[in-house]
């Protein structure tokens, strides 16, 4: 999909300044791989009215509040679809499970969809546990 | 290693490091401490956001270990008793249109980790979470 990306510069903004690292920075680098302290980071690209959110990081209590304000305004802009990309979500627990269900409901509901793309590793697992993952997320 | 937590959000990421400084010290394998990192989240978060009854501020107690074998959590509050084994087992087979929304967060604790303990002790809550290193 060619997607057109929208961010404000506002919004860009918001979302660098919520990447940044946890406070004091000191957070053990194992083989750089095991790292857990990250924040989410969330950009949402447009096509027409199919949105797609581009979540980077952790999807942890306050990571799916993050998320649930961007589907919102991805459903105020009028989205037919709206993709949720976790190719580099690390993270994802039953808060952004619940934002997930809610918004995926509501949508299916209004003849709308919304999918989960790409889920890492790490997502596939968690969606795939609940029971999740054959419905929610798009089928390649 | 102990870490004492107050319920407040910032001071989750306290908790994190410890993880990561526990895995680097023993070299847990990543499938390990993401367990360990969910199981966390979803146990503490619960404690902090649903059962404290007040707003006065309260201490939970962390403690993590490993032996070689296996990784220890446990997690100590003093909040009402409140034994999460004790939560409605999820069904993953029901459809989502018609699934109850609440108790994922206790289904990804018994999925993620290999045994999870309950018991109360005085006024205090105590579970303990085992994950094998090699499971």
């Amino acid at each position: 999909m060619d997607f057109q990306q929208s961010c404000s510069a506002a919004h860009s903004a918001q979302r660098i300044g919520r990447k940044s690292r946890v406070a004091d920075g000191s957070a053990t680098d194992f083989n750089g791989a095991n790292k857990l302290a990250e924040i989410i980071e969330i950009r949402t690209n447009v096509n027409g009215d199919t949105h797609e959110l581009l979540v980077a990081g952790r999807v942890d209590g306050n990571g799916a509040n993050q998320l649930e304000l961007d589907i919102l305004a991805a459903i105020r802009a009028n989205a037919q679809s709206i993709y949720i990309n976790l190719s580099q979500a690390t993270f994802l627990c039953s808060a952004g499970l619940r934002v997930l269900l809610q918004y995926w409901r509501q949508m299916k509901n209004n003849k709308r969809v919304l999918l989960v793309t790409r889920p890492s590793p790490e997502v596939d697992d968690v969606l795939a546990t609940t029971g999740f993952k054959e419905q929610v997320v798009e089928k390649v | 290693m102990e870490i004492v937590l107050t319920n407040r959000p910032e001071e989750e990421p306290r908790l994190l490091r410890a993880l990561e400084a526990l895995a680097a010290e023993h070299r847990l394998p990543a499938k390990v401490l993401q367990a360990a990192d969910l199981a966390l989240e979803e146990h503490v978060t619960n404690v902090f956001k649903h059962a404290y009854a007040d707003t006065a501020l309260h201490e939970i107690c962390v403690r993590l270990s490993c032996d070689g074998r296996a990784l220890y959590v446990e997690v100590e509050d003093d909040v009402r008793a409140f034994d999460p084994l004790e939560t409605p087992l999820v069904d993953t087979s029901i459809p989502l249109e018609e699934r109850p929304i609440g108790g994922l967060g206790v289904h990804l604790m018994r999925r993620c980790m290999d045994t999870l303990d309950y018991r109360r002790e005085g006024s205090r809550n105590i579970l303990r979470m085992t994950k094998r290193l090699e499971s």
